[in-house]
């Protein structure tokens, strides 16, 4: 942690391994050395306090990956971010504008801005599906999303946000890191930097990408930007081995490599008899222990084999458009039963209709990707709570900018990126559900009442995660660099339970 | 929710409140309390309570906290603080959030030291030194700071030990340990030394034939000849421009959504690592890129450095044009100003600098330096080839056109015919734009000839094409250039009565109408001709033609008594494409036209494939150009829709610069040469940054960390030097030798403080666990490039060619996957090329190279002053199950079955020595040996296996990827 940072460290460094000398300590590596317990066990004592500095040449840090205690109590624990990459269209979805089924192909005098420039007139497209109201709180939604509509109580729908940019390269950095320019680091990173991971064996902080590919900027969406590169995502395959590297070569069995850590173990300790004081390199060592526990750790967290048939059936498993999100949707609880503090599920990647990114036509992109998600995502909010786990996880649903009422071409429903009025929501992890906050025009086009800007969404994540959005800092170029910016940012109190 | 601490935190405030009243008895003296009150209030006070309290804003709650006497008066509550008794102070309570309703500031409560520190300002008499309204004071407290004050050489300090001090270096080193009673520690061996020596300078190891030369050299100068060799290898630049090129932000690609390539960027990293290799002198290398377009001897090389400013991402697409212009130059001032000044200058780009006496005015004076730079999609790739390479390439493009331009005036008659022979089997017009004409049979030739005057004759002249116009309209298309050209058309018009015409001619060019047999006219410019005809058919003739005008371009209208203007000429042309489309059916049907048509396709596809046969010209750079002299303003908090007063160009006021005497800029000149005002300020002995900015960096790189730890921060966010008289020497020395890195090198390398063991001392780490009075050596971990390029060593793998176009070595297809395009967005290199050394690995910035990203390798989006060093399991399964170390563990086993000996204790052997860099222990070999056989054993492995899975370990050792 950061000496600058303003969350405090729960312990300090007393040069006191529980009672041991250092040297007793350092002797109970070199002996019995596979303790589970060893690296929570260094990180609180600050046996990781390291030699190297971190990027100002100032700041010691500490083993990075422990868990650090929050500002206050928090309500979430853990945050998954639903990403409906290309933008979906709010007024198609969550935000209900009866005037546009009247004005459908007229042209009406409206200003937008998207990948089409600047405009001021524009021909309404009519959404081409109806909404509906439920739940007890009467949530209106269309009819997309027939399954999310069964879980509107526990949501809270935010209709008034608003982005900096309408256009995907720079939208998408704001939505994932609080900035249009590149650089900074993204949620899941400013996450981990502040709270540590609960799992040792596992990252911190995973991000499932769409078989298609990644989004436009790929890793710089879930980059750590100037913070160290262990706060930054890691990317969880949801087929074949989860992680990079995590499987070992085909001719190698695990008694092998068993016999190698342990032979490398014997080698490193008795170089580190020597440089007792330096901490790296006990970490090294450990870090292969820790290696060899996520080879099994991280393959028994994606294994769907012990999953009930009524619960992949939920997720929409056995069907062939909802099994790819489904899969990640399951996936993502039993990362978050596991501990993994951030997860960001992507729906759609790569280019053009392969995401939400409906300029052409709104109807076959939508029915695609809200079919291809709207049951997992359901059948994800359900499970957790039956399992008692909507509490303690924040999920959040939405994607960089939402769309235009307008049409972006004389013919077609197509429409063009929209982010000065968009939809996203948010559930469990101490939100309110069953209710909507800020409103958009009656076309909307742009947020009228309570606008809600990409920063007030990052600051009510990290509230409900117990950290105070404007006192998470890091120190970077002479600032102490906020993710809500110079000038900080409320959460968002009224979508709190 | 927030409040849920509450009572947590009204008891640790009471605690630190009867704290300090015990501290209360301490008397300060004045300059105390103005050094407490500024370096420790003042900070607190800017960032958490002037945006309402400053008095600059509309003032909240009636409450300014600008000086004593605005705090003692107080607000709408009343006075705020309370000097009888300081704990009762009103402000302490709002900050310590002691009461529900009155909490200051809004965002959050402070932390305890902040808290600790305002109670210590109230109980010491609430302490308010003329602030910034004083700038006049403040300027010359701000003068008088460490890194501002011109550079003066330290005397030498004198100290007991003399006898260890081997150069100045020792001196100062030693001077701070005796006065802590530490002694240095122990000198290192020899072996620790070279291998120390060579990361150092060549981020390789020394191979076991360089050990033992060393080893068994007892010259008293073995150790120098050692530095001098180092100094001399290639590898040198390699390893040494590497760090100027994370500092730099170095990457080939844009960044953003597309992420598109730096076209030649590589030239400018090649530039570093020679400017590194040659000793190029520091003022230079940062003239030549700061402003290696304006100066007196421009070459390529400089040409190429100005790259510099072209490294930073850029968006291509952003929402707020006039932003992401000042996002663009914002990088390169922040850049500039961090890396060659020490200067967060970018702080001041929205208000003035926090804590640093830098103004807005100061950093839009600053930028105004910049101002006119071309923004980087429309600055143009520079030219540096050698006037022959230029002429050659110019052969060549001749060549080329000449070519294209012959397949297009056979092209041009067939697709005429084709048009014509549809014409004839289809009733209708063939297309919706075909225009009924008077004129009949009308044919072309087309010369192509510079023309001295206009031919008299063009019929005695050989045309480079003739044929019919399907239009039987004049039009230039027939010509397959542009300029100096010569066309003639020749028809019959159909004259409807015996009348007087109007031919209505414009052009450009010149042209000669001849009708009946009779000259018209004589024509440039636009004429009205009016000529009488008979009814019937009368020959038309017109002469157009071209000399040395850019465009081509005629346009003949006429009109008679019962007809307004009609046109002769065209200038559209039928979409042929479509034609042939749409007529497909007609034309398979009838073979001659088919014929035709297959003839045009042949045609048309020996020009296409010409066409694409480029050029190769590899003489260019990405380089600065400049357009314009901008007018610079200071843009209110940053915003470039909020322009504020106009500045001039002017260095930071803090550094006593001298004022900026622009040159007269010649009326010629491609920039203003603001750029080289600034450079050459920059790159003077008189600024009193840059040489204590460089040397420091010098530093941090042979000791693990600068004598200024924030290499790239030396205001007060910084850490203030370790040893500042030190750093002041080296800066003078450095001078002194014409700003020349390999001298400095040699200095501090052989000085005795470079030669300590890093070996611990248990009394000196309690005392000063960070070694800030370099008591020993800092250990240190390989860095990624280091790790990867060992590895490559070490198998024997490492291809050494140096320079030229990055190279791609393989990534695994689950990192392409996370690419937006993830066919398209990595190349592929032979293997040979893959094994180049890092700093020649692709920067891509939105796909990184897994080993050199989970070693720490540079942010590239801002500048890079000191890498992390992290420790993580994912490094670990990369050095264990990934690819790349795999392969490499096979042709290292293969390397020591066939170079290392017969049996496997001498393969082990020859294996340690090259991964370790000294003789391996008999217990080391044994253990080895023990492994591999318990493999071979209990694992049923190969023996050849056994030793791949050795080699697998000795990659993985602790005392490889660390250096003592």
């Amino acid at each position: 942690m950061s000496s600058r940072s303003k969350i405090k460290k729960g312990t300090d460094s007393t040069g006191n391994f529980c009672g041991q000398t250092r040297r007793e300590f350092i002797g109970n590596i070199a002996g019995g050395f596979a303790s589970l317990a060893l690296t929570g066990l260094l990180s609180t004592d600050g046996f990781l306090n390291s030699q190297a500095f971190a990027e100002d040449g100032v700041t010691p840090y500490q083993n990075p990956l422990a868990p650090k205690p929050s500002h206050f109590t928090p309500k979430a624990k853990r945050v998954i971010f639903l990403f409906m990459y290309g933008g979906p269209s709010h007024v198609d979805t969550f935000d209900y504008k009866p005037k546009l089924f009247e004005l459908n192909d007229k042209t009406v005098q409206v200003k937008t801005k998207g990948r089409g420039g600047e405009k001021s007139q524009g021909r309404i497209v009519g959404p081409k599906w109806n909404f509906k109201q439920y739940g007890e709180s009467g949530q209106w939604v269309s009819g997309l999303f027939p399954h999310v509509a069964t879980c509107v109580d526990d949501i809270a729908f935010i209709k008034s946000m608003t982005a900096d940019s309408p256009l995907h390269g720079s939208a998408m950095l704001m939505m994932n890191a609080g900035r249009v320019l590149s650089g900074h680091p993204s949620l899941g990173s400013w996450v981990n930097y502040g709270l540590g991971s609960e799992n040792e064996n596992l990252p911190g902080y995973v991000v499932m990408l769409d078989r298609t590919g990644g989004p436009i900027s790929g890793a710089k969406n879930w980059s750590s930007g100037y913070m160290p590169a262990v706060y930054q995502g890691t990317v969880f395959r949801s087929e074949g081995t989860p992680i990079l590297n995590l499987e070992r070569p085909n001719d190698v069995s695990q008694s092998e490599q068993r016999r190698l850590l342990d032979y490398l173990r014997q080698f490193n300790t008795t170089h580190l008899s020597k440089r007792t004081d330096n901490t790296d390199l006990a970490a090294r060592i450990s870090s292969y222990e820790l290696a060899f526990k996520m080879q099994s750790a991280a393959p028994e967290a994606v294994n769907l084999d012990s999953e009930p048939e009524h619960i992949k059936e939920l997720y929409g498993l056995n069907e062939k458009e909802t099994e790819e999100y489904g899969t990640k949707c399951l996936l993502a609880r039993r990362l978050v039963e596991r501990g993994v503090r951030f997860i960001q599920l992507y729906s759609g990647g790569a280019h053009n209709d392969a995401n939400w990114d409906a300029h052409g036509d709104i109807e076959r992109n939508h029915n695609k990707h809200a079919k291809a998600t709207d049951k997992p995502i359901a059948g994800l909010l359900k499970d957790l709570k039956q399992r008692g786990l909507l509490d303690e996880t924040l999920v959040v649903w939405g994607g960089e900018f939402g769309r235009q009422p307008t049409a972006e071409y004389a013919k077609g429903t197509g429409r063009d990126h929209n982010s000065y009025g968009f939809t996203m929501w948010m559930a469990g992890g101490g939100i309110k559900g069953g209710i909507s906050v800020g409103e958009t025009d009656e076309l909307g086009s742009a947020s009228v009442k309570d606008p809600f800007h990409v920063r007030h969404l990052h600051a009510t994540i990290l509230h409900q995660l117990g950290i105070n959005p404007n006192q998470l800092t890091y120190f970077h170029s002479g600032l102490d660099q906020k993710l809500v910016g110079v000038e900080g940012a409320e959460p968002i109190w009224q979508v709190m339970s | 929710m927030q409040h849920s601490y509450f009572c947590f935190r009204v008891l640790v405030f009471l605690c630190v409140l009867s704290f300090l009243n015990i501290c209360h008895a301490n008397n300060l003296s004045d300059k105390e309390k103005t050094e407490f009150f500024n370096s420790q209030v003042k900070p607190i006070l800017t960032q958490n309570c002037f945006q309402c309290h400053g008095g600059e804003t509309e003032v909240q709650g009636g409450l300014e906290l600008t000086s004593r006497e605005k705090i003692l008066e107080g607000g709408h509550y009343g006075p705020s603080v309370s000097l009888e008794n300081p704990a009762d102070s009103f402000l302490l309570e709002m900050v310590g959030y002691g009461q529900e309703t009155a909490q200051m500031p809004p965002n959050g409560r402070l932390d305890d030291a902040s808290l600790e520190i305002l109670a210590k300002w109230i109980n010491i008499g609430l302490p308010y030194p003329a602030q910034d309204s004083d700038a006049e004071s403040a300027f010359q407290t701000a003068s008088d700071y460490w890194a501002y004050r011109p550079l003066k050489r330290p005397q030498v300090p004198s100290v007991h030990a003399s006898d260890w001090v081997r150069n100045p270096i020792d001196a100062f080193i030693l001077a701070k340990l005796e006065a802590q009673g530490f002694k240095p520690a122990a000198p290192a061996s020899k072996l620790t030394l070279i291998r120390r020596a060579y990361y150092d300078l060549i981020g390789l190891p020394p191979s076991p034939e360089a050990v033992d030369a060393f080893l068994n050299n007892t010259a008293p100068d073995a150790y120098e000849k050692l530095i001098d060799k180092l100094l001399k290898s290639p590898r040198y630049g390699e390893k040494w421009g590497r760090h100027w090129l994370d500092l730099v932000r170095y990457a080939e690609t844009n960044g953003y959504e597309r992420d598109s390539d730096k076209p030649y960027v590589w030239r400018y990293r090649d530039y570093v690592i020679n400017a590194f290799n040659k000793d190029k002198p520091y003022y230079e290398f940062i003239k030549e890129q700061l402003a290696g377009d304006e100066l007196d001897n421009v070459t390529s090389e400089t040409i190429i450095a100005t790259g510099y400013h072209r490294l930073g991402v850029w968006d291509d697409e952003p929402a707020d044009r006039k932003l992401a212009r000042y996002d663009y130059l914002d990088d390169i001032v922040s850049t500039t100003g961090q890396v060659m000044l020490g200067m967060t200058i970018g702080c001041a780009r929205c208000h003035d600098h926090k804590i640093d006496p830098i103004s807005t005015r100061d950093y839009y004076s600053f930028l105004a330096f910049f101002h006119d730079i071309i923004p980087h999609n429309r600055g143009p790739l520079a030219d540096i080839g050698t006037p022959e390479q230029q002429a050659e390439r110019n052969r060549l493009l001749t060549e080329k056109r000449l070519a294209e331009e012959k397949f297009q005036d056979e092209l041009f008659p067939i697709q005429e015919n084709i048009k014509i022979e549809l014409a004839k089997i289809h009733q209708e017009p063939i297309a919706s734009d075909t225009v009924v004409s008077p004129i009949r049979e009308l044919t072309y030739r087309f010369y192509r000839d510079t023309f001295e005057q206009f031919p008299d004759d063009f019929d005695v002249l050989e045309p480079s094409a003739e044929g019919k116009l399907f239009s039987n309209l004049f039009s230039l298309a027939p010509a397959s250039r542009k300029k100096n050209i010569g066309v003639v058309f020749e028809g019959t018009l159909q004259v409807p009565e015996d009348a007087t015409y109007t031919f209505h001619i414009n052009l450009r060019g010149a042209c000669r109408l001849i009708l009946d047999g009779f000259k018209a006219a004589d024509l440039i410019g636009e004429r009205d001709l009016e000529i009488e005809l008979t009814r019937g058919d009368v020959s038309i003739r017109l002469e157009y033609l071209n000399k040395d005008l850019d465009n081509s371009q005629l346009t003949v209208l006429w009109s008679g008594p019962n007809f307004e203007k009609q046109p002769l000429s065209t200038n559209a042309a039928i979409n042929f494409g479509k034609l042939l489309k749409t007529h497909a059916e007609r034309i398979n049907a009838n073979v001659p036209l088919k014929a035709l048509v297959d003839k045009y396709n042949t045609v048309k596809k020996q020009r296409d494939d010409r066409r694409r046969q480029r050029v190769p010209y590899d003489h260019q750079a990405l380089a600065i150009s400049e357009s314009g002299q901008t007018p610079t303003h200071i843009l209110r908090r940053g915003n470039p829709h909020l322009i504020g007063r106009e500045v001039k160009p002017a260095f930071p006021a803090v550094l006593n610069p001298p004022t900026v005497n622009m040159p007269p800029v010649p009326k010629d000149a491609k920039s203003s040469g603001k750029r080289r005002v600034f450079a050459e300020w920059v790159a003077s002995a008189e600024n009193p940054l840059t040489a204590r900015v460089m040397i420091n960096r010098i530093w941090q790189h042979h000791f693990g960390r600068g004598i200024v730890r924030s290499t790239n921060d030396f205001g007060q966010f910084g850490t203030p030097p370790t040893h500042p008289e030190l750093l002041d020497w080296l800066a003078s020395e450095f001078i002194a030798s014409g700003w020349q890195l390999k001298a400095m090198h040699k200095l501090i390398m052989t000085s005795n403080a470079y030669r300590m063991s890093a070996l611990n001392n248990p009394r000196y780490i309690e005392q000063d666990a960070n070694n800030d009075l370099f008591w020993r050596f800092n250990m240190r971990r390989l860095a990624a490039e280091e790790i990867r390029d060992s590895v490559l060593w070490i198998t024997g793998k490492l291809n050494l060619k140096m320079g030229g176009p990055s190279v791609f070595p393989e990534v695994p297809k689950e990192v392409l996957a996370t690419a937006s395009r993830p066919g398209a967005v990595w190349g592929k290199s032979p293997p040979d090329e893959a094994n180049r050394r890092s700093v020649y690995v692709k920067v891509k910035r939105s796909l990184l190279v897994p080993i050199l990203n989970q070693f720490d390798q540079a942010n590239t989006d801002s500048t890079c002053p000191v890498r992390f060093s992290t420790t993580v399991p994912t490094q670990s399964l990369t050095m264990l199950n990934g690819k790349f170390i795999n392969d490499q563990a096979l042709a290292f086993a293969n390397r020591m079955q066939w170079e290392g000996g017969v049996t496997n204790k001498d393969r082990v052997q020859f294996g340690l020595r090259l991964v370790l860099c000294r003789e391996p222990e008999p217990v080391e070999i044994q253990k080895a040996l023990t492994f591999m056989q318990e493999l071979q054993k209990h694992e049923d492995v190969s023996s050849e296996v056994a030793l791949a899975r050795f080699a697998l370990l000795a990659l993985n050792l602790n005392e490889f990827m660390f250096l003592d």
